[in-house]
This record gives structure tokens, sequence and C-alpha cells, in this order.
């Protein structure tokens, strides 16, 4: 295989050979080291292969053995280039094709981010412009050790980072600490000064448990918005049980409050709904780095219409994408229709939405005990109001105030004072 | 009688070198300048140590070597390369001859 590819780079002749001695021809061929190869015999010729080096030196053995030689077939490269090299733009555009592929690949036309949960791909991609990098940036002057330090030192969450570059891709994977989150948050604030737990909404204290500094509320109790409920200061009493001083501390309490939350959807009974009639008009365009070019819908115009656009990437291989992209855009024909819910409807779409409302509560880490909505419809609107009681974490973090209290010492002092 | 004793004389030489060789187990190729023929199937053939092409035709190739003559017979014969070392012949083998 190998042989055969470097046999074409250095280009070879078919000869038939005829003559008074060509078995003598062949052994001074071999005597000279010249490479003879698929030799036949027809019809008292010798037809054989011979490198257009070794066809140079044939002359003397030629003359020796008084035999001649006509060349059948030309094959290699430089018949190639001699055949072909009156067209110059022909050589000049595969060297500038060459030239182009090489200059596109030093640089990075695809950011894939992998593994992350928390942070989308576009805030991570903004995150990294900031840091000089970026699509169409130099590979040479991507440091993926440094991206990685960045992205580590730039997102707390983001535990473990790595970046390598494939082709001209830059492909990060990174790793999130979801739920380490919220810990690390509630780490940082404990950090800071003593602080108290004051309640933010009207609530009735459901249970508490005080892990740090003083409650102020029990079991059962009302609470008001702005209401303490737990002071980051513990009273220090002397022997006569007299304040002392005060520790101050980071108050800390799981206190669970019931809630109300008020409901209120309304909706009218008409609703327009969108029907698409199935007509669709696609236009093409393509992308070269920021510049858009995209043809007109020829065929059809819609008043109303939704638009889909796909995108599809040129790329060599799997990792190789070019800065250069296809787009179609689809244009979907709808036209709008005024409908009305029924009764059962109307009911139906009401209560998926309350659902849908208490899920994103119970998402919150909240417990529903109670739903109070009542769903009425009439003539013209369905109206879902009401209350839902819930049990939730309240609490919110404030600085404790620091109390003054007069020193021991100067009070001695001063009925010294008096003595004298 | 000079021709008698020179007879002989080359006689001892070649029982001295075959003695040697055995003993010292070298390799026959080099020390008698002996042909290697190795004939893979029926349609490859590939022959070292010889020294020259006296006649190729598609039937027959006749080459020489330093002891003796071999002829290779067959049908569609092709001389897939040859160089000064070896030769590669193909094509459906009938027969491998020698002759002195």
């Amino acid at each position: 295989m190998l042989i055969d590819k470097l046999k074409f780079l250095q280009g070879y002749v078919k000869i038939k050979l005829s003559g008074y001695a060509p078995e003598r021809f062949l052994n001074l061929c071999s005597n000279h080291n010249i490479l003879i190869w698929n030799l036949e015999y027809e019809e008292d010729n010798y037809v054989f292969c011979i490198s257009v080096r070794g066809l140079k030196r044939l002359k003397p053995i030629l003359r020796k053995t008084r035999t001649k030689f006509v060349i059948l077939e030309r094959v290699g490269l430089p018949f190639l280039m001699s055949r072909y090299r009156k067209r110059k733009l022909f050589f000049a555009g595969i060297f500038l094709c060459c030239g182009l592929l090489y200059t596109m690949s030093l640089f990075i036309w695809k950011i894939e981010i992998h593994g992350n949960l928390h942070e989308t791909d576009s805030n991570i991609i903004k995150f990294l412009e900031k840091n000089q990098v970026y699509h169409g940036r130099l590979k040479s002057k991507i440091d993926c050790e440094k991206i990685e330090e960045e992205l580590r030192a730039g997102y707390g969450d983001i535990i473990w980072a790595s970046a390598k570059l494939e082709g001209t891709m830059l492909i990060i994977d990174i790793q999130e600490n979801l739920a380490a989150n919220q810990q690390a948050s509630k780490q940082a604030e404990e950090d800071t000064g003593p602080s108290d737990l004051i309640a933010d909404k009207d609530a009735v204290i459901y249970s508490i448990l005080t892990r740090q500094g003083t409650p102020y509320v029990e079991k059962g109790s009302e609470v008001h918005p702005g209401d303490l409920l737990v002071e980051g200061k513990n009273p220090v009493l002397n022997d006569s049980g007299e304040v002392a001083s005060y520790q101050y501390c980071v108050s800390d309490a799981d206190i669970l409050g019931i809630t109300q939350y008020m409901y209120e959807d309304q909706f009218s009974m008409g609703y327009e709904d969108k029907v698409f009639t199935g007509e669709e008009s696609a236009a093409y365009g393509m992308r070269l780095w920021n510049l858009q070019m995209k043809l007109p819908h020829f065929f059809r115009k819609f008043s109303d219409y939704d638009v889909i656009t796909n995108e599809y990437p040129v790329k060599i291989g799997e990792t190789f994408y070019l800065p250069l992209l296809f787009t179609k855009e689809t244009c979907k024909e709808y036209k709008t229709e005024k409908k009305r819910y029924s009764k059962q409807e109307a009911e139906q779409a009401a209560r998926a939405k309350l659902e849908e409302f208490c899920a994103e509560l119970t998402q919150k880490g909240v417990q529903i005990i109670e739903n109070n909505v009542m769903i009425v419809t009439d003539g013209k609107n369905c109206t879902a109001s009401g209350t839902i009681k819930v049990i939730e974490p309240i609490g919110t973090r404030k600085d404790t105030t620091i109390t003054e209290i007069p020193q021991e010492g100067q009070i001695e002092d001063e009925s010294d004072g008096n003595r004298d | 009688m000079g021709k008698r004793k020179r007879n002989k004389l080359n006689q001892v030489k070649e029982n001295v070198k075959s003695n040697l060789v055995e003993s010292l187990e070298l390799p026959m190729d080099i020390m008698y300048g002996a042909v290697i023929i190795t004939a893979t199937g029926r349609n490859h053939v590939l022959v070292e140590n010889y020294k020259g092409i006296i006649e190729y035709t598609q039937e027959k190739i006749r080459l020489q070597t330093k002891t003796c003559q071999v002829t290779i017979q067959g049908k569609r014969l092709l001389v897939e390369y040859y160089t000064n070392e070896e030769m590669k012949i193909t094509g459906c083998i009938q027969g491998i001859l020698y002759e002195s």
C-alpha cells in the first residue's frame, strides 16, 4: 500500500521493450540496481514498469543490448503536475484552500459546556467572554488551566472544572455542588456579626427549635412582620441575678409557622386559540462569522405566523467547526379563532392553575395543610379565590442591636469618688 | 598428471569446506552461494541468490544461479518485481526444474 503511494509520488512509466537481447537488458538492469516490476512477456516483447529515475539511466544499457522501448503509460504525480502546469489558478486554489483550512483551525469556533445544572450555558459563556475566552479566539491564546481556575473562582458552586481543546472546539466539563449551595450561603451569613431572627410575615408558630440565641416566641404564639423571634444575645447574670453582660452570637433556629396565602385568579370564559393551517414557507440563509445573509420568503406571505429557525453548522469530522452555518427559517401560518370555555373546561383550567401554584409552593419546601379555594363560574368569567394554609419556615436575619451595659469598674470608681 | 592432481586438490578443498560449514553450522546459501526458492501455494515463487535471466516467456522462466540453472514452468508467468537480490514470480506454477 505505502510502497504504491511512494511509487505514485515519484512517478513511473510502463514501457514495452523489444530488440536483440532483452534478457540481457533485464540482467543489466538488476546489476545496475534499477528496479523493474510487473514484468510481463507479450509476443516477443517485454512489458514492465520502471521508475522515472531508472528510465533516465537506461541509455547505455539500451545501446549495449541493441533494444528499443516504447512508453505505453505515464503514471504519477510528476506527470500530473506537468499536465496541469499551465493552470496556475487551480494550484493557487489548492494552496489557498489548504491555507484557509489551516488558518481556520487556529481558532475556536464552538464552546461546549457539560455538567451545568444550576448555571445556564449562556451565563457561563458570558462569564468566559469577560475572561477573554470567546468564539473566534486564537487557540494558542487559550490557557485551559487558567479557565478552570477562573471558573472555580468565579462560581462558588462549581467544585470541579475541566477545560480541553479538541479540534476547534473548547469543551468545558463542570461539576456543581447543588446540595451544599444553600448551606454555603448560610455559612457565609453566619460568618458576619451577631444577628437576630425576625418574622417576615403574619404567622402562628407551629414549632421552634433554637440552636443558638434566646427564643422570644413559643409554639402557638402569633407573630407579625418585624416581631423578634430569636435574639442573638445571651444575657450573663451575676450572683445577684442582674444582667452583667451579654454574650453575642449568630442566632440559629428552625422555626416553622402556619401562614396563609391568598389565592385569586380570574379569567374570561372567551379566549383566542391558535389554529395552524398547515401552510408553511421556508427561507434559507447562511452566516459567516457575524455576517448574516438571508434569502427572502419567495412563495407565500402570511399575516399571522410562528417562526422556527434551524441552524446547521458546517464541520469537518466531529469537532472541527468552521465559522459558517446554514439557517433554515420556517414560517407556520396560523389563524386565531374565538372560543368559549364550557363550565367544566373552565373549572378544569382553573384547577390546573391552582395545582400549578400549589406545586410551586411545595417546591419551595412548604407543606400545605388547608386549601380553601372556591372556583366559581358565571356567564363571563371564571373566578378562583380563597386562602391556602401552609406550614413554612419563617424568619429573616437582622443584625443584633448591641446594648451598652455600664461596667462594674466604673461604678466602683464613682463610689470611690463619693467616699472621698 | 597435472590435471588429475589439480582435480584431487579441488576435491580436498571441497571436502574441507563442506566439513567446516557443517561443523560450524554456517548458512549454506552464503557459503555455497546456493539458490533459495520459496514457493507459496501454487501461485507465488520467490527466488533469491540468482545471477540472471536466460530466458523468459509466459510459459517458462529460466534462471542462471551459481551452481545450476533453474527453470520454472507454468502458465501466464509474471515477474512481479525484479531486483539484484531477489525476484518474485506469480502465475500458475507447474514445475520447478534443476539442470546443471
